[in-house]
């Protein structure tokens, strides 16, 4: 499906970004199994709204979705009341109609009823997508597709580093999930004015199943690990674990920019 | 990229761009056809958007169970829960 554009990558990161954070209030062991289920959903709806942005309009009724209930499930609908009605509903029919009028076969009028019931499911589908006429729908439906599929990608990789964890005391050989995790304190180190990027499409060395993400500053593109220091000095003085260390140093001097 | 925003004076969309979205939308899926990208139908292309768009929800769907299983089997002593604490904090 050719190589990831820029903006999708853009978009990962910033994605990767606030579902972590978001997944913060989700470790809470107070939770039952099935509330801490659809936080992680929520987080994830929301942080792949909040990071898409204005661009399109899918994002809004998400979150709108998403705040109102968290609890609903496929599709997200947006809630009655807070349906914009901008246009009369005349306008609306015209307006769905003009992926109808593109159906010219001879059995047209059955073709044009199921494409109103297609158009209708999609609707459906994308959040937002009942205010949309039929141009509106297909451009909504193929930016919520593209940005869908990234979060796909991004929640495999993060659920895949998670499982490839170490153990406690125990450091399993290839440094994938240590360093996919190693990876999350650039979210602090931001703080220091650095900008950092989850790489999230650097080489993918074990069996393509692990995230291999390396931080690169964005000021030094040489590799340099400069900016770990800090942290990592840091915490030696408030004692982490030793494994941590030996975790972030053999992180530091095996990742290439 | 946002085109052919003028051609919308009078509330109606004009063909070619309808046509145009549905043959870049047929490029995302991942069953297209591409023979003579002109044959998508409408209802074809709506179709498998739809059951696309599903599959990808559900993909969503068991991908969060799948963490927050994780998430509640995380060894609290292991260095990996010991660096997303103190950096999630």
């Amino acid at each position: 499906m050719g190589a990831p554009s820029s903006s999708t990558k853009a978009f990962k990161q910033g994605f990767l970004r606030s579902f972590l954070l978001s997944l913060r209030s989700c470790r809470n062991g107070a939770m039952g199994l099935q509330e801490r289920k659809r936080a992680v959903r929520s987080s994830a709806d929301i942080a792949m709204a909040t990071t898409r942005g204005s661009g399109a309009m899918w994002p809004q009724a998400l979150l709108a979705a998403a705040s109102s209930s968290s609890s609903l499930p496929w599709p997200r609908r947006l809630p009655a009341a807070a349906t914009v009605k901008t246009t009369t509903r005349r306008k609306n029919m015209a307006r769905r109609r003009c992926l109808q009028r593109r159906t010219t076969t001879s059995s047209g009028e059955i073709a044009r009823r199921l494409v109103r019931k297609r158009t209708k499911v999609l609707r459906g589908m994308v959040p937002g997508g009942e205010l949309l006429d039929g141009a509106s729908l297909l451009r909504e439906a193929m930016d919520y597709v593209v940005h869908l599929r990234a979060q796909v990608a991004v929640l495999r990789r993060v659920s895949n580093a998670m499982q490839h964890r170490p153990s406690s005391h125990h450091m399993t050989g290839p440094f994938h999930s240590p360093r996919f995790l190693m990876s999350v304190p650039c979210m602090q180190i931001a703080k220091h004015n650095h900008v950092i990027h989850f790489d999230l499409y650097h080489h993918d060395s074990c069996s393509g199943c692990c995230t291999t993400s390396t931080v690169e500053n964005r000021d030094d593109r040489k590799g340099s690990s400069l900016g770990w220091k800090p942290r990592i000095e840091r915490w030696q003085q408030s004692e982490p674990p030793r494994s941590v260390c030996r975790m972030a140093k053999k992180i530091l001097y095996c990742s290439e920019a | 990229v946002k085109t052919m925003s003028g051609r919308r004076s009078r509330g109606s969309v004009s063909e070619e761009e309808i046509n145009e979205l549905i043959s870049r939308l047929q490029t995302l899926l991942p069953t297209a056809r591409r023979r003579g990208s002109s044959s998508a139908s409408t209802t074809k292309m709506l179709k498998e958007t739809c059951s696309y768009i599903k599959s990808l929800h559900r993909e969503v769907d068991d991908l969060s169970d799948r963490l927050s299983d994780l998430m509640s089997t995380m060894d609290n002593n292991s260095p990996a829960a010991e660096i997303i604490r103190s950096l999630l904090r």
